[in-house]
């Protein structure tokens, strides 16, 4: 009873907090923002993407009146490239960087020539566009005496059929593109599912520096409650409220179609990750004694977490590499992507076992420092 | 302006002594160094003509059987976006299956797509690749045999690639303006911590005016961000990124201090708390830096804009600068920094602000007009 009317109280400080409901709402801001941003550079980056959102009348390349009529022509329009006449190559250089993105030509030989402004946001969709359409046209050329069938044969040696299987399990995507899904469910979908933990951190030295500073830890150490009461009293609110965050994070991903797999699996790891942070805030505030120190502490705790937990996802790690399979993020993308999670429960159990531990050992050191401060 | 060297002085001494200051400090430049590494590797792979991608390397995560024995499409898969098993099953076995038949053209390539993980996406998309890659090689090799020319597509790029202007002016630009908010917290400590330690009555009652306390707590930050600002642009310049014009991007810097100073500087009087200051600076902050950062990438992408960050990135790159830029963006600056320390100093002149009971923002706003 006593633990419940700690942890109620906990609660209510929690959820009356101004600075808490804003930074949960900035957290809301974060997780539509990469949404957007990761939809648009998708878009951005994705030839498919950029034709079937309409995208093209942005990719605007001006031609010289040579190119007219030719096989080049029919295959840039194919690319869905909005093609703007000039008179000659110099007015369409002219033109290049304020009106088109790139100039497309036939040089005396009869190479293809291509001037394109490298600083142009669509500089990647548009080479590669362009190279396809100008790579048909100099095999075609230079194979024209050949029947069409063969000159299709020469052009595509290698046919590729895709076979879809399990489509019955297939979740709907926002969109269909590896970009998107590189970004969000590699980097995206761990940020925003750990963000929660981290505020929860900071929330537990809150907490208990808050008391330090009013002067009401003695008091509270003096009620009736044991050293363990307190310290769950005081983080179970803040464990809750971290993962109701990150389920509320989870249902809204689902509702932009970004579904995850495996959640009752990814609560789990959050739930011990949620022990982990709590466990950090609780010994940061055993030892420092100002609001101040403390968010100087946790600030480099959590720069050391983040480099932890998300730099595996961008960089080999060369001699580390083996290790990665057991970092909390790694396993969480894993989780996330994955119906089959063979293998992953074995993964988690250092990341479990070492939450635990920081947990434990913050206890230990919260009851001793607690209890000399009295 | 004396009694404000005073203050000034004071406030450095104290700054400097601080361990907490000085650990902040070398935490910073160390933190700069880490950025400079990952910037000065990617400018590498850009020289090396690398593909550069901010993606997360799923190549752990998107798994593919291939049975190719001759390596047609297997040696042209990325292995660090798809990682490849090799396997001689002709039927897939729980997850996506590459089979390639490689007996006479054209080769005829089968892929057994698992859609029920997000990852068949990037499976597609590379095997896809690694397909038009193989077929763009065995294309040339057939043309060769057949002693055909295979024409040039000759492309020529006009203008710096996005990503290094990106790298070269605007990060670069970010990073010499990023001093100017981290300390920030200099000034709340020194006005905030005054009330929080309740030492703020006993200095205003000192022989000094209020005005004076305040522009010599400012100044004194902006001492510190000053000395900052050399150490920073030393560090840059000695990781291999060249800073033209440094001694007038240095001015400009420093000017834009003033103004962000006193900005900082009326949050922290009007703040009861630390609390509320980080909240108030939070915010201020992030729409100080929209006003920096959007010109500046309206500048990359237009060419055209006027401010302090687009000054700065015309400098590192060498541009022409015309004095009607100068004049408005050093005028920008001074106003203000009028406005600023105006209305940080019309503040801390009133009792109510001091000692309570404080007003509303809308009330003060009534009040001013």
């Amino acid at each position: 009873m006593k633990l419940v009317a700690l942890a109620k109280k906990e609660a209510y400080d929690i959820l009356t907090n101004r600075v808490y409901i804003l930074l949960v709402i900035v957290q809301v801001i974060i997780l539509l923002g990469s949404f957007a941003l990761a939809s648009v550079s998708s878009i951005a980056l994705d030839p498919e993407l950029m034709d079937k959102w309409g995208g093209s009348q942005f990719l605007k390349v001006g031609v010289t009146p040579d190119i007219q009529g030719t096989v080049l022509e029919k295959n840039l329009k194919e690319e869905n490239l909005k093609l703007v006449y000039y008179n000659d190559l110099q007015s369409a250089n002219k033109a290049l960087g304020s009106e088109t993105s790139a100039t497309v030509y036939l040089k005396e030989d009869g190479d293809v020539g291509v001037n394109i402004d490298a600083g142009s946001i669509f500089y990647t969709i548009l080479s590669e566009k362009i190279r396809r359409a100008s790579r048909s046209y100099n095999i075609e050329r230079s194979l024209a005496d050949l029947p069409d069938d063969e000159i299709k044969r020469i052009k595509n040696p290698i046919n590729l059929s895709i076979v879809e299987m399990n489509t019955e399990k297939r979740l709907k995507i926002a969109f269909e593109s590896p970009y998107f899904i590189g970004i969000m469910y590699g980097f995206m979908v761990p940020f925003i599912l750990f963000l929660p933990f981290f505020l929860g951190s900071n929330i537990v030295t809150d907490s208990i520096v808050g008391e330090k500073e009013r002067k009401t830890f003695e008091v509270l150490l003096m009620a009736p409650l044991s050293p363990s009461m307190i310290i769950f009293g005081k983080i179970i609110p803040v464990v809750l409220f971290s993962l109701l965050q990150s389920f509320a994070w989870a249902v809204i991903l689902f509702l932009l179609h970004v579904p995850l797999y495996n959640l009752s699996l990814i609560f789990l790891l959050l739930f011990f990750m949620a022990l982990g942070f709590a466990g950090v805030g609780i010994f940061i505030s055993s030892v420092v004694d100002s609001t101040k120190e403390a968010n100087s502490a946790i600030t480099i705790v959590l720069f050391i977490a983040t480099f932890i937990l998300f730099v595996p996802l961008f960089m080999d790690l060369g001699f580390f590499q083996p290790f990665m399979d057991f970092i909390p993020t790694v396993i969480l993308v894993k989780l996330s992507t994955q119906q089959s999670v063979m293998g992953f429960l074995v993964d988690m159990l250092p990341s479990l076992s070492f939450s635990i531990l920081v947990f434990a050992l913050s206890a230990v050191s919260f009851k001793r420092e607690g209890l000399i401060r009295l | 302006m004396v009694m404000s060297w005073t203050i000034t002085k004071w406030e450095i001494k104290s700054t400097f002594r601080s361990r907490k200051f000085l650990f902040i400090f070398i935490f910073q430049i160390v933190t700069l160094f880490l950025v400079m590494l990952i910037f000065n590797g990617v400018l590498q792979m850009m020289n090396t003509g690398e593909e550069v991608t901010l993606l997360p390397s799923l190549g752990e995560f998107a798994v593919l059987d291939v049975n190719d024995p001759q390596g047609i499409i297997r040696d042209e898969i990325n292995p660090d976006v798809v990682s490849v098993h090799t396997t001689d099953a002709r039927s897939p076995m729980g997850r996506s299956l590459l089979l390639v038949e490689s007996d006479g053209l054209p080769f005829n390539a089968m892929l057994f797509l698992d859609s029920s993980t997000p990852m068949s996406n990037i499976v597609k998309d590379e095997v896809e690749s690694a397909v038009d890659r193989s077929s763009q090689k065995i294309t040339s090799q057939i043309m060769a045999s057949m002693e055909r020319k295979e024409a040039n597509i000759r492309e020529e790029t006009v203008g710096e690639s996005l990503p290094l202007k990106l790298i070269n002016k605007v990060m670069v630009a970010i990073l010499l303006v990023l001093p100017l908010f981290l300390f920030g917290n200099l000034i709340i400590d020194s006005i905030v911590g005054e009330k929080e330690r309740k030492t703020g009555e006993s200095l205003i009652a000192m022989p000094i005016s209020r005005s004076h306390i305040i522009l010599g707590k400012s100044m004194a930050v902006i001492v510190i961000m000053a000395i900052q600002l050399i150490i920073w642009m030393i560090i840059i310049m000695a990781s291999g990124f060249r800073i033209p014009n440094a001694p007038l991007i240095y001015l400009i810097l420093v000017l834009t201090a003033v103004p962000v100073v006193g900005l900082t500087s009326l949050v922290a009087v009007y703040s009861k708390n630390y609390k509320e200051a980080g909240i108030g600076i939070t915010f201020v902050y992030i729409i100080v830096i929209g006003f920096l950062i959007v010109p500046a990438l309206v500048y990359v992408s237009q060419g055209r804009g006027v401010g302090p960050l687009i000054l700065i990135m015309k400098l590192l790159g060498s541009e022409n600068i015309t004095i009607s830029n100068m004049l408005l963006t050093f005028s920008g600056l001074v106003v203000s920094s009028i406005i600023f320390y105006g209305l940080a100093l019309w503040l801390f002149e009133r009792d109510d602000i001091l000692f309570g009971p404080r007003p509303g923002v809308l009330k003060l706003l009534r009040g001013l007009l």
